[in-house]
């Protein structure tokens, strides 16, 4: 594989992915704009670095929204003593006050999860994944995915309500 | 009662940012680089024995109005190479290079930058790196690297195995920021005439900061 065809291949992933790694990133980080641009920079280069092999998967998005689950979990995991703290830095100058303070409680609520449940949360209700996808994602089986998602869920809805009401998924 | 997915959706910022490319191709360059070095460095342990080949370097300067030229020689394979400048200087949008490398040729620019290869380069894309100079202005840290004082202007030099990066603090009345350049391995530059080169690039009024 010549190294301009893996420059010019990676260019157009980054053009048409990085956006969506990035909004994923910021909820997985619960908005901690910083860590999700790190998030994505240290994916994005992952990404580079293995291109051959992510070409040879077939899945590059997949490949990404794998690598950056995991650049997440392995960082937090690192990282479990410092307590994930909601943020204000939720950068969307263009939304509506109230769209804002909307994303700011959510975001909010999602810092109260465990890392891996806020994982779940964003792969199965963000990603719309299937539990198996997100089980083969994160390396566990699917009951931990499911045990994990409703324990998430209830304490998002705990910590929304009476702001935010969830409805059944 | 709200959907997850559309609280989600909210929460999760804006579905258009921009952002630079470049600036994420060049971080993986760097990476893959580092990589390359510590596998060529494990392989080298291996073949502690093998002979290394030495490389003299020579450096011819011209008279102070005319160009400069910088050879290498490697006593390895007798392989000759160099740049030489034309006092000639061109326009890249809104770039401005005082001095023009002989044999090279823009092959696109853009607010963010420049890139130049050499003439006849194979690989024309714009946005393909591999073997060319980038030219980059965004608003990051300089960088680390050995500093190094050009008419009381400094410099940042990081050096890898198939790049070195050399950057600089835009000029007083320029678009507040940094510029650097990418120079790669292997075609001939030396870290003077890089320095040189980049002593050279204005930063206009139309250049916009890469992100990342």
């Amino acid at each position: 594989m010549r190294a301009s065809q893996r420059d010019t291949e990676f260019i157009e992933f980054v053009t048409a992915q990085r956006t969506a790694l990035l909004r994923m990133a910021r909820l997985l980080t619960a908005g901690e704009e910083a860590s999700a641009e790190d998030l994505v920079q240290t994916t994005l280069t992952r990404l580079y670095v293995h291109w051959p092999r992510v070409r040879r998967a077939g899945n590059p998005v997949g490949y990404a929204r794998t690598t950056l689950t995991h650049v997440f979990v392995d960082e937090r995991r690192r990282a479990y003593s410092r307590r994930e703290t909601p943020t204000d830095e939720v950068r969307d100058g263009s939304a509506p006050e109230a769209d804002r303070d909307l994303a700011h409680t959510v975001l909010a609520a999602l810092a109260t999860l465990a890392p891996r449940q806020r994982a779940v949360v964003v792969l199965r209700h963000f990603l719309d994944l299937d539990i198996a996808e997100t089980a083969r994602i994160l390396g566990c089986s699917t009951g931990t995915v499911k045990s994990q998602n409703a324990k998430a869920l209830e304490r998002l809805r705990t910590t929304l309500e009476p702001t935010v009401t969830l409805s059944t998924p | 009662m709200n959907d997850l997915n559309t609280l989600l959706e909210r929460a999760a910022g804006p579905a258009t940012t921009p952002f630079d490319p470049m600036a994420d191709l060049t971080r993986g360059h760097r990476a893959l680089s580092r990589t390359r070095g510590r596998r060529s460095a494990m392989g080298l342990l291996g073949v502690a024995a093998a002979g290394v080949a030495s490389v003299g370097v020579v450096r011819f300067t011209g008279p102070d109005d005319g160009p400069s030229q910088a050879v290498e020689r490697s006593g390895g394979n007798g392989r000759q190479t160099g740049i030489s400048f034309l006092a000639q200087p061109f326009v890249a949008g809104p770039y401005t290079f005082d001095q023009t490398p002989a044999g090279w040729e823009v092959q696109g620019s853009y607010p963010e930058g420049v890139t130049i290869a050499p003439v006849g380069f194979p690989d024309q894309q714009r946005f393909s790196f591999v073997g060319k100079l980038v030219i980059m202005f965004d608003g990051n840290p300089l960088g680390g690297g050995d500093e190094v004082d050009v008419d009381g202007r400094a410099f940042m030099v990081s050096e890898s195995d198939d790049y070195t990066t050399i950057s600089t603090r835009t000029a007083a009345g320029e678009p507040a920021g940094v510029v650097r350049i990418q120079y790669p391995s292997g075609t001939g530059w030396t870290r003077d005439t890089m320095l040189e080169f980049l002593s050279g690039v204005h930063v206009g009024a139309g250049a916009q900061q890469g992100l990342g």
